[in-house]
């Protein structure tokens, strides 16, 4: 592992050698490519991808067994069942007697599926503790807050805290706990891709955002060390305290903004294009920024990065579900395909995992055009330390309220987002005594790894 | 130019069009300067249109006075430098026939105005030299202009008399240039440091005479009407007349003779007007600098006709002596000693010294006091001594190091200094000039401007100049407010309409300019300010799915024409809107369907509970949150209460069908204009449950139900502290007090004649709280707001005036947060908006408990896109292109920016409410003084662009 400081010393020492030679050229041109993974390196690196609005995991995963794709034909009408000609086969292994088929637009996830390379894990949501249908019915244990809200499910999600209101998030608790080990760049442990979000928000640590479009720098600044007066005004505008917070708050912004130009911008140029297309898509922009970002990690010298990518559009009430689905869908496949092969090419696809997360899962039943608000979900983790080809968790029964169903078509979760985050976190390095730091609700379920994860090599 | 009467009297009068020649060449280097003071610059009135004519010249002077009864003779105007000195600016005169006006200014853009305004206009030069800046005892020389467009302007240095030529109803223009009061003293003049000009020399062919002039114009007058001369070139080089300082050459004309005579001596004056000669004052002077050689001075020999009595004035002993064998001249014995040249021929073997200055840049604190350090060394000598400048004046002197001089007492303003290090041989360096700010104190406007501007800026898309804040400070709040309510609005749809005939369909982008059109051009600033904050609550958007453009037009101008009204009607015409029902999927919503499985759709539903109306938990007036036995905050509904609204709304769909035909419920014909329609067959007929255990018996019709579940919103308590605490963090500030939000919830819930929902009540009640008033308050470390980025965008180019050749705009997308500025109206990512009124950013303010809504999109990323669309927008100074283009008017700004403190000092008042604090301030004037006054254009666009970051503007209070 080497640091920036580091890197510049090694590149710096062979030329002031001055030995010449091949044997010396070629030194230096080892050292150079740390864009390469060097042996032994420590390096792990979780994605979150957020799919606002509430994906309709429904139409995401289908089951295919006939008796099973009878009861969701049934269950989802005419209106929003997908035919089963269409639905993409799934060679699950772990699933004896059933089946499954993907959304026709995700060809590139199926791939990555039936080669190993991701597992689904079936029916997450947020809990409080384990919770079944009778003990719903009953009202005997504690539910989360305000279920079926956007806003509300989406923060539980990012926080794995659905009993009070999150402060922080479970990304930037991380951040907070693995800072240390990423030395000057600390900074960096956080980045978003695509703006402000809690998942990062850690006690000490922000996440830093990033534009997908490589947006680095204020055209008019010349930076602190220039002594034309705009620029010179505009860092000492920057330096002076504010006893108001909100102007404190825009300085920061502003401050954080130049020190990203700083940082990334000067160690992004290093970064050599990938092989792998990136689909021209927004998300795929995004994840293109981020396999560029983990390029460049040993020039910032980093150990641990947390990063965080999302696409909206999902809130399908209406008669465009399907195909708005399979845009999105569609996007999801290329852009995290694209982002696979793209750590492939690095050598680094075991030390980066990438996984999906939403408000929550559609009506199972429609509202006649789409689907409404509902709640346990289908998600996707990718990565090669995945334990692919798989159907983690209990992929529920079908049935129109069925043992699953709190009625009209919302699945109560059985596995919570407590665990489906825990096992990331216990994969990415956080020990069972830091995990309650983590995920302080991971002590009320009796598995805290799913298993989803190989264990690290 | 009219006054060209001068050389009437037969003789070598150029009449004065005086155009003295640039001595620019002499600024920096030119060592033959010498301390010189202010001279008078006369003015006269032009009887015809009243405007002014200024003169240094004493020979103009004269012949006005004399020959000239249609310019009334006013006395001194000011006093100015008669040659280039240091830190001064030429200010020339233009003069335009037609017109019958002189002009007179130190700027080029003011040259190109006059110009473009009368193609006749002549440059006639530069007539004298203005100080730069103030210092010395300087003061402003302001210009105005005649009204209603009339020709002619009048140059006043007094408030006294500025407030006069005001009430006799001339228009203020700008600031001209800086000069010294006419009832100066002449002792109390500064001492600057003057470079020599040239003087020309021409002969009389016919009568063998010598007319000798510094002024270029008359030169050329001369050359170009009056071939009985002959031009003889530069003669040699000469200080202006400066009679303390050098003697003075005056220039006499004797009719007899009709010949000219110059003379410094007393003697030879007095003699000669004796005889009959017309004294026409002192043209120039005459005084050998010190460190003049030999080689460089010129000895003019004065020769006069034994018969003729005429004169001619010989400049080498061999001119003379050839004018004396071939003319028959006898020489006269009186001898001028002038310079042979501008600059020593000495230059080349004593090498001049350097020197460098040190001092403060920026003094904050009044009376100022400036200590001025100078680094002085000779490479083939030594230092005799180190002047110090405050532009053309000089300030003192040290002959012992290390140079140093305090300046003490320094009156507010901008001043640019300099040091002159002198060798022990005489010759002289100079440093750069380094900009010096002195500001007033901060406190530059009252109170009653603060809070007018306060409310301008809470209440309207910019504030428009000082006179809008000037008239609310003079108004009252309340008083603006009524204006307000009674101004009505552009329909929306009828901007679409236009653009449709116009463009040959409807655009969704026309609904965005109709948009932008009302911000920026229509005077109901309130209602449109309420209309936009309306739409940040109910929200529709063109992100997905997509809107009409009718749609979307209609929609705003249901806010507009709700947006003083009841918030029961709003509610219910919002909800039946066809672009809220197509957003939120109540149109076409039915009844469940048991075979099919379906349900109504619980979109709107939710929506309407969470967001429109009374949010997830039980509230207090005041805001907080009920609480109950265990602690807990408590829920407002659950999902029983969403799928009984759903059920309550279920039946509607575009209006304009048959609803009686269940066929054409689904798909209706599409109807964007007119309030959706039920079809009662489509309508859930079973009980629904609402809010508080209220509910709905079956088989109401689908009207009854929607009217009783909107009643049954509109009564819950949490309506007001919910919408109230919205309305006040889009106009006022983040974190409402919960007393304050209590005082509008309150407005909310009783208007004062027991209407509940009033909401030009609650925005009364909004704007008026002493909380949103009060200048103190506002001091707290948690009061405040980000101004959203499109309102910045917004201020900026109405507070800049800025104007397209057709009216109109095209701001369309603006989202995007690479490039724009990550929010545009109509085009929220979802129905939460662009930000949530509860997001909290991370880091103090979220330690401190406080939301900061707008701070969701205001990230490392959309933060350089955002500062980079403004920094765009100040440096092409306009917005969009062709026919639309918005183009700023930075000319009042410009004008300002020759001093940086009143640049400064009006965008603090306009963009910041006159809350700028002394440290940005400083920085703000320092970075300004350090541009080159020469260019206001670049002083003002730095000050926009830093204006954009700055956290005063960006943070309302």
């Amino acid at each position: 592992m080497l640091t920036r400081r580091q890197f510049l010393h090694l590149l710096g020492g062979g030329a002031a050698a001055g030995l010449g030679g091949f044997a010396d050229l070629r030194n230096i041109a080892a050292a150079a490519d740390l864009n390469m993974k060097a042996a032994g390196e420590d390096y792990r690196a979780l994605v979150m991808l957020f799919m606002f609005g509430g994906n309709d995991g429904n139409n995401t995963v289908v089951p295919t067994a006939s008796g099973e794709y009878s009861q969701y034909a049934a269950g989802r009408t005419s209106v929003l069942a997908l035919p089963t000609a269409q639905l993409l086969p799934l060679t699950i292994t772990n699933t004896p007697g059933r089946t499954f088929g993907l959304h026709p637009a995700m060809s590139g996830m199926q791939g990555l599926i039936n080669t190993g390379k991701a597992g689904i894990v079936a029916n997450v949501g947020p809990l409080i503790v384990p919770t079944t249908k009778a003990q719903l019915r009953a009202r005997s244990v504690p539910l989360p807050n305000d279920l079926y809200s956007h806003s509300d499910q989406q923060q539980q999600w990012q926080s794995s805290i659905s009993d009070g209101a999150p402060r922080t998030g479970w990304g930037g608790r991380l951040g907070d706990l693995v800072a240390a080990s990423n030395g000057t760049n600390r900074t960096s442990t956080c980045i978003s891709v695509t703006g402000n979000n809690l998942f990062e928000v850690g006690t000490t640590l922000t996440s830093f955002k990033v534009s997908p479009g490589n947006q680095f720098g204020f055209d008019f600044y010349k930076g602190p060390t220039s002594t034309e007066p705009l620029s010179q005004g505009i860092t000492e505008l920057m330096a002076m305290n504010s006893g108001n917070l909100f102007e404190g708050a825009w300085k920061d912004v502003i401050a954080r903004a130049i020190e990203n130009q700083k940082i990334l911008a000067d160690a992004l140029a290093t970064a050599t294009p990938f092989t792998t297309t990136f689909p021209n898509t927004g998300l795929g922009q995004q994840f293109q920024m981020i396999a560029r970002l983990i390029r460049v990690r040993q020039a910032l010298g980093l150990k641990r990065q947390v990063f965080f990518a999302s696409i909206g559009g999902f809130d399908t009430h209406g008669d465009d579900q399907l195909q708005r689905q399979t845009e999105l869908l569609g996007a999801i496949s290329g852009a995290v395909t694209a982002f696979y092969n793209a750590t492939v090419e690095m050598d680094v696809a075991n030390q980066v995992t990438t996984f999906t997360a939403s408000d929550f899962n559609r009506t199972f039943r429609s509202n006649g055009k789409g689907s409404d608000h509902a709640w346990g979900n289908h998600h996707f983790v990718v990565g090669g330390a995945v334990d692919g080809g798989k159907m983690h968790g209990t992929f529920p029964t079908m049935g129109v309220d069925g043992p699953d169903d709190t009625g009209g078509g919302h699945f109560i979760p059985t596995t919570s987002v407590d665990q489906y985050s825990a096992t990331l976190a216990k994969w990415f390095g956080v020990s069972v005594g830091d995990m309650p730091t983590i995920l302080p609700g991971i002590g009320r379920f009796p598995v805290s790894d799913l298993g989803f994860m190989k264990a690290v090599a | 130019m009219a006054i060209r009467s001068g050389i009437s009297r037969a003789t070598h009068r150029a009449g004065f069009a005086l155009l003295f020649v640039s001595l620019s060449a002499f600024a920096q280097e030119s060592d033959f300067g010498q301390d010189c003071k202010p001279v008078p610059v006369h003015v006269f009135t032009n009887l015809g249109n009243n405007s002014h004519f200024l003169t240094m010249h004493e020979p103009q002077r004269v012949f006005l006075q004399s020959s000239r009864p249609d310019y009334r003779y006013d006395g001194i105007a000011y006093h100015a430098y008669p040659t280039k000195a240091l830190n001064s600016v030429g200010v020339s005169r233009m003069y335009s026939a037609s017109a019958n006006v002189h002009f007179y200014t130190a700027s080029s853009s003011d040259k190109s105005a006059f110009k473009s305004r009368y193609p006749d206009a002549m440059d006639e030069g530069i007539d004298h030299y203005a100080p730069q800046g103030m210092g010395g005892g300087a003061v402003e020389i302001v210009r105005f202009s005649r009204p209603n467009g009339q020709a002619g302007t009048r140059f006043v240095s007094s408030a006294a008399a500025a407030q006069t030529l005001e009430q006799s109803g001339m228009v203020r223009d700008s600031i001209s240039f800086h000069a010294f009061p006419p009832g100066m003293a002449r002792a109390a003049m500064p001492v600057s440091r003057c470079e020599p000009g040239p003087v020309y020399r021409f002969m009389h062919k016919q009568s063998i005479a010598t007319f000798l002039t510094p002024s270029e114009a008359e030169k050329k007058f001369i050359e170009s009407n009056r071939p009985d001369y002959q031009s003889q070139g530069i003669a040699f080089y000469a200080h202006g007349p400066d009679a303390t300082t050098t003697p003075g050459v005056n220039r006499f004309y004797n009719p007899n003779t009709q010949t000219h005579f110059y003379t410094s001596s007393e003697t030879e004056r007095a003699s000669y007007a004796a005889s009959g000669a017309i004294s026409e004052g002192v043209n120039f002077a005459v005084q050998p600098p010190a460190k003049a050689i030999a080689a460089d001075i010129a000895k003019v020999y004065r020769l006069r006709h034994p018969s003729t009595q005429r004169f001619l004035y010989a400049v080498s002993e061999s001119e003379r002596d050839n004018w004396i064998k071939t003319y028959g001249f006898k020489d006269d014995g009186a001898l001028l000693t002038c310079l042979k040249v501008s600059k020593p021929s000495n230059s080349g073997t004593n090498k001049a010294p350097t020197v460098t200055l040190a001092a403060p840049a920026f003094l904050a604190i009044t009376p100022a006091s400036a200590k001025l350090t100078a680094t002085a060394s000779d490479t083939d000598g030594t230092i005799a001594k180190v002047e110090f400048y405050n532009g053309a004046v000089k300030l003192g002197e040290t002959s012992t190091a290390p140079h140093e001089y305090n300046w003490t007492n320094i009156a507010p303003g901008s001043y640019a200094v300099m040091a002159v290090a002198i060798d022990d041989k005489g010759a002289r360096g100079t440093s750069s000039t380094l900009p010096v700010v002195v500001a007033a104190a901060s406190a530059v406007f009252s109170d009653s401007q603060k809070n007018a501007a306060r409310l301008l800026t809470q209440a309207t898309f910019g504030i428009k100049s000082q006179a809008e804040i000037d008239g609310v400070a003079a108004s009252g709040v309340n008083a603006w407010l009524n204006q307000q309510f009674v101004l009505n609005w552009n329909s929306h749809v009828a901007y679409v309409d236009a653009a449709k005939a116009r463009e040959g369909k409807a655009k969704e982008e026309h609904a965005y300019e109709a948009v932008w059109q009302q911000w920026l051009n229509e005077p109901g600033q309130l209602r449109a300010r309420m209309a936009f904050a309306l739409s940040q609550i109910f929200v529709i958007s063109n992100i997905a799915p997509d809107l009409d453009t009718y749609a979307m037009a209609s929609y705003m101008d249901l806010l507009n024409r709700n947006a003083f009204g009841n918030y029961r009607t709003l509610l219910g015409e919002v909800t039946l809107h066809p672009a809220m029902g197509y957003y939120l999927n109540m149109q076409g919503s039915k009844k469940a369907d048991p075979v099919k499985g379906t349900h109504p759709n619980e979109n709107y539903a939710r929506e309407v509970l969470q967001l429109f109306s009374i949010g997830l938990y039980k509230l207090n007036t005041d805001g907080s949150r009920v609480v109950g036995s265990d602690g807990k905050p408590i829920s407002t509904y659950d999902e029983t209460v969403v799928k009984g609204f759903a059920r309550a709304f279920s039946g509607w769909n575009f209006a304009g069908n048959n609803t009686s035909d269940p066929k054409i419920f689904d798909p209706a014909k599409e109807n964007w204009l007119e309030p959706m329609q039920a079809w009662e067959m489509m309508h859930e007929p079973g009980t629904k449950q609402l809010l508080d255990g209220k509910l709905l018996p079956a088989n109401q019709t689908a009207r009854k139900d929607l009217d009783d579940a909107l009643d049954n919103i509109f009564n819950h308590p949490n309506v007001g502290p919910f919408i109230c605490r919205q309305l006040i963090q889009r106009f006022v500030t983040s974190n409402p007090s919960p007393a304050y939000i209590g005082r509008v919830a309150a407005a909310f819930n009783n208007n004062g004649s027991g209407v509940r929902g009033d909401l030009k009540a609650v925005l009364t009640a909004v704007l008026t709280d002493p909380e949103a008033r009060s200048l103190t308050g506002i001091t707290a470390p948690s009061w405040g707001k980000q101004r959203e980025p499109v309102i910045r965008f917004a201020n900026f180019l109405r507070g800049l005036n800025a104007t397209s050749p057709t009216g109109r705009n095209k701001i369309w997308y603006l989202d995007d947060a690479d490039e724009g500025l990550g929010q545009s109206p109509l085009l929220a990512p979802s129905v939460f908006n662009f930000f949530s009124p509860n997001y909290r950013q991370p880091g103090p303010l979220a330690a401190a408990n406080l939301v900061a809504p707008e701070f969701q999109i205001t990230t490392e990323t959309s933060m350089v896109g955002q500062l980079n669309f403004f920094a765009k927008l100040v440096k092409n100074a306009a917005y969009g292109s062709g026919d639309t283009k918005l183009t700023l008017n930075l000319d009042a700004l410009n004008t300002l920016a020759a001093d940086p403190v009143k640049l400064v000092d009006a965008l603090n008042l306009q963009f910041m409410n006159g809350l700028m604090t002394d440290s940005t301030r400083t920085v703000m004037l320092t970075k300004l003084a350090a541009l080159p006054a020469s260019k206001p254009v670049d002083r003002t666009k730095a000050a926009l662009t830093l204006l954009a970051l700055s956290p005063e503007f960006a943070i309302q209070k």
